[in-house]
């Protein structure tokens, strides 16, 4: 080979390898994988001792029980209780972004649930006026495929957005809707009748008249959607051609984790979840940053309605947010620290360890990191605070905030009380004492001596209180704050204050500022927005008056939350309708039945809403109870429809008489 | 052939080598695995499933099945290749699971199989590249899809992955000579497919 031939073949090589090189470039790992990778082989490098062989057996055996029972229940389930709404599963295809799916058809336990609200609503006849409403915008769509239809549909149906991947495009959603059907051959029928039957790609569907849809019949469902692509997925998922939402490894632990007789199911796909992080980033944000299918549901109970929440954390951010995993659960001895009678509680047992969680919110890129860091130090500067080195420690305890009626006045705003102890080794009161100290800095330097907290000792409890002058310059400060807003605002009606209102308004404003008094206990902190609130708090430390704890309706509420749960809120609705019943009946003294259904419509005493959630490591897992009485809340349903069919009928009476006359 | 294409070619730098995984694979930790390797194997996939999260989770699977095995290291091929021999199953796998669930009409069908989709994000620099770099870029795709399969991977493990015959052969489960082969005959067809695209080549092609 000369020379020559042994360079082109060299130089054509280099062509070659450049030419691969370029086309078959491709991204960097991400950040997200590097961590999950890593923390895999950190697994590996560094196991977790196992456990004994007996509990190893004790375990199999658990499992090997447990999946028995599910097995079994879930056949039992299949056989037993149709559930059309959620089969629907079954027809769509595995790559959806969002599946709703809603199933009318009662569990056993919801059986005379159902039945009683069947007959609220027909006893309120809400039933026949919805069919009435039904039927006229049936009308007015001027679709009679739709009219001819309604009679041979149920209640169940299941809804889904499918990724449409478009060469050279982002994968675009389009919409597709299951409804379940009672007589699929007679819907076929009449969409024979009423479509247009279009055979394609080897699939027939329907093309609807008058509307922009496509329908076909699928099993006991009627399919539509603007697109016959989507039709024709559908169509191969129901003949096992493509892989659908409910072979989905993930979306059958997420749909594990919901009740089985869920009424309402909301699932959102890993694509649907990074589409609205796209969105967050813009704000800096991407909360669901590698979370995969997340679900939410609601589900009909006697007491009211019961939500659940379920997401998983990828392996890549759970090293980031694994704090929040070993926060401890919320025990008993919470609310022991909390006097009785409160209208709502909200408590964290680790408040610290939800700041990770927050900073992994923060996007991946440079610039809101950089953004993040920069208020950081900002803040840090200006308050003298370490967030890692006096916050955080501070808050590594519970921490409860409790609204309480007024004991003074009961028509007066109610009252606040902060609890921060010292479980988990949390010191709250070091971080107290360099706010103050900071709080001292700040107002001296406005000229005035600064303010001073004076304290008080009660057997074993330190109670601090500001000093009156300082009391003034904390009360002009705030109230020459408070009366620059008012005198920017307007006055009634949009026009503008009056000198005497503007002169009396940073006054009102300075003795209407709640003054923080606070105690120590230990190193614990209990914050209130007035002394005889603080007081109170104090005399459950003494154990001189009942606690929340004894509170029949927290006490019942708490029945209520997720166990193991780590954040907890708890709003007492009786005791807050009660509160606002004398002014509602007054207001509506025309309608007192009615006033007397709003008062109760969130059912007994001893009920309220809940909301809890706790995260292990690897899913967080939230539900929300709201209670509600169904007999009220449909006669109150048909109260509203009976307005509004009067309001538009009245405005209709109005338009024919203002109508102008035309004269000839 | 654009200038960009050769000069980054040209620049191109080998894989790191590491004093510790020359003496054996006594102290290779999964750590230092992924550390090393993890770019390589994410690329490999890439390359080949269009799907970022799915290439994401491929190269995940491949490290968690790695460290399991990863007394099984023999230092005959290096740890690269064997990673590579792991990816190589998975991507197979992945792509057939992927083709069970993702069949669809013609019109929507993404191709995919041992060449990526050219329009996926997974694929180039991105929208910045020149109209010229982009022709380019789909001229080699299809010169390569029309190779054999075993000699297109055989072609991205040389020129793409940069790795040797040897270890072409340890991926791929060749010996020495069958990788030659493959290679010779890859390239002899890419450059007849070609004579356009790689100028001044009639000659080697023939």
């Amino acid at each position: 080979m000369s020379e020559n031939e042994t360079k082109s073949i060299q130089d054509s090589d280099v062509q070659l390898g450049a030419a691969l090189q370029n086309a078959f470039a491709s991204d960097e790992p991400s950040e997200g994988l590097k961590q999950r990778v890593a923390w895999i082989a950190e697994r590996h490098d560094n196991p977790v001792p196992k456990r004994p062989a007996r509990f190893r057996f004790i375990r199999a055996t658990g499992a090997l029980a447990l999946l028995v029972v599910v097995l079994g229940g879930t056949l039992a389930w299949k056989y037993l209780f149709g559930r059309p709404g959620e089969t629907a599963i079954q027809l769509i295809p595995a790559d959806a972004a969002l599946v709703v799916t809603l199933d009318t058809t009662p569990s056993p336990a919801q059986a005379p649930l159902f039945l009683r609200l069947k007959r609220a609503l027909e006893s309120a006849h809400i039933d026949s006026k919805m069919n009435d409403m039904i039927k006229g915008a049936v009308e007015d769509a001027s679709s009679p495929i739709s009219a001819e239809i309604r009679p041979y549909l149920t209640t169940n149906f299941a809804f889904a957005m499918l990724d449409m991947p478009r060469p050279g495009g982002h994968d675009n959603g389009q919409p597709v809707v299951f409804l379940a059907v009672n007589n699929a051959g007679k819907v076929e029928e009449l969409l024979a009748r009423s479509g247009r039957h279009v055979r394609q790609s080897g699939f027939a569907y329907y093309r609807l008249k008058k509307d922009d849809q496509c329908a076909m019949v699928v099993a006991n469902y009627l399919v539509l959607s603007t697109s016959p692509s989507i039709l024709a997925r559908v169509q191969m998922a129901y003949q096992g051609r493509l892989g659908t939402v409910a072979g989905l490894r993930e979306y059958q632990e997420a749909r594990a984790e919901l009740p089985e007789d869920a009424t309402l199911m909301v699932f959102v796909s890993p694509s649907a979840l990074h589409e609205l992080d796209g969105e967050g980033r813009k704000l800096g944000v991407t909360p669901f940053r590698d979370t995969r299918w997340m679900a939410v549901s609601s589900t009909l109970r006697n007491q009211g309605l019961v939500f659940d929440y379920r997401a998983p954390v990828t392996p890549g951010r759970q090293p980031r947010i694994q704090q929040m995993a070993q926060a401890p659960a919320i025990d008993m001895a919470a609310y022991k620290q909390l006097p009785s009678g409160a209208y709502g509680v909200f408590a964290l047992s680790d408040p610290a360890s939800y700041w990770d969680y927050l900073a992994s919110m923060v996007a991946d890129d440079a610039k809101s990191r950089g953004q993040f860091d920069r208020g950081l130090h900002e803040f840090e500067t200006q308050t003298g605070l370490s967030v890692s080195g006096d916050i955080l420690p501070a808050l590594r305890g519970r921490t409860l905030f409790a609204v309480y009626p007024n004991s003074d006045d009961a028509t007066a705003h109610p009252e606040g009380l902060i609890v921060i102890d010292d479980s988990n080794g949390a010191n709250p009161a070091a971080l107290v004492e360099k706010v103050k100290t900071w709080l001292q800095r700040t107002t001296a330097k406005k000229g005035n001596a600064g303010a001073r907290f004076i304290p008080a000792q009660q057997s074993s409890i330190t109670v601090w209180h500001l000093d009156p002058d300082s009391r003034a310059v904390l009360g002009d400060t705030i109230g020459s704050i408070l009366g620059g807003i008012m005198r920017d605002e307007e006055g009634p009606n949009g026009a503008p204050h009056t000198h005497e209102d503007q002169a009396k308004r940073p006054a009102a404003a300075k003795m209407s500022t709640p003054t923080p008094v606070y105690a120590q206990v230990g190193n614990s902190i209990l914050v209130a927005t007035s002394q005889a609130m603080l007081q109170r708090a104090i005399q459950v430390h003494q154990g001189l008056v009942p606690t929340l704890a004894e509170d029949p309706a927290f006490t019942a509420m708490r029945q209520m939350a997720r166990p193991g749960t780590q954040g907890i809120l708890m709003v007492n609705l009786a005791a807050i309708m009660g509160r606002v019943e004398p002014y509602l009946k007054d207001w509506m003294k025309d309608e007192s039945v009615i006033a007397d259904d709003i008062v109760h419509v969130f059912g007994a005493p001893n009920t309220g809403l809940v909301a809890s959630g706790n995260f292990d490591g690897q899913v967080e897992r939230g539900s929300l109870f709201l209670p509600l009485d169904y007999d009220r809340l449909a006669r109150l349903i048909k109260a509203g429809m009976d307005q509004g069919t009067d309001i538009a009928g009245h405005n209709g009476e109005n338009i024919a008489e203002d109508r102008p006359v035309i004269r000839k | 052939m654009n200038r960009l294409a050769l000069s980054r070619w040209q620049t191109r730098s080998p894989e790191p080598e590491d004093a510790t995984l020359k003496q054996g694979a006594e102290r290779l930790t999964a750590s230092i695995l992924q550390e090393r390797y993890l770019a390589c194997v994410y690329r490999y996939a890439a390359r080949r499933i269009p799907q970022r999260q799915e290439a994401e989770d491929v190269t995940a699977e491949v490290f968690a099945a790695a460290f399991e095995s990863l007394h099984r290291l023999k230092g005959q091929a290096g740890p690269q290749a064997w990673l590579l021999g792991i990816a190589r199953r998975k991507v197979a796998d992945a792509l057939r699971r992927r083709t069970r669930r993702r069949e669809t009409l013609e019109s929507e069908m993404i191709p995919h199989g041992i060449i990526a989709d050219t329009n996926s994000q997974s694929v180039g620099p991105g929208p910045h590249v020149s109209i010229e770099d982009a022709e380019a870029r789909k001229r080699m795709h299809e010169l390569v899809a029309a190779l054999n399969p075993d000699q297109a991977e055989a072609l991205l493990l040389q020129y793409v992955d940069g790795l040797s015959i040897n270890e072409i052969g340890a991926v791929m489960g060749r010996s020495h000579e069958a990788v030659n082969s493959l290679l010779q005959r890859a390239r002899a067809a890419i450059f007849k497919a070609g004579q356009g695209y790689f100028l001044g080549v009639e000659e080697v092609a023939k």
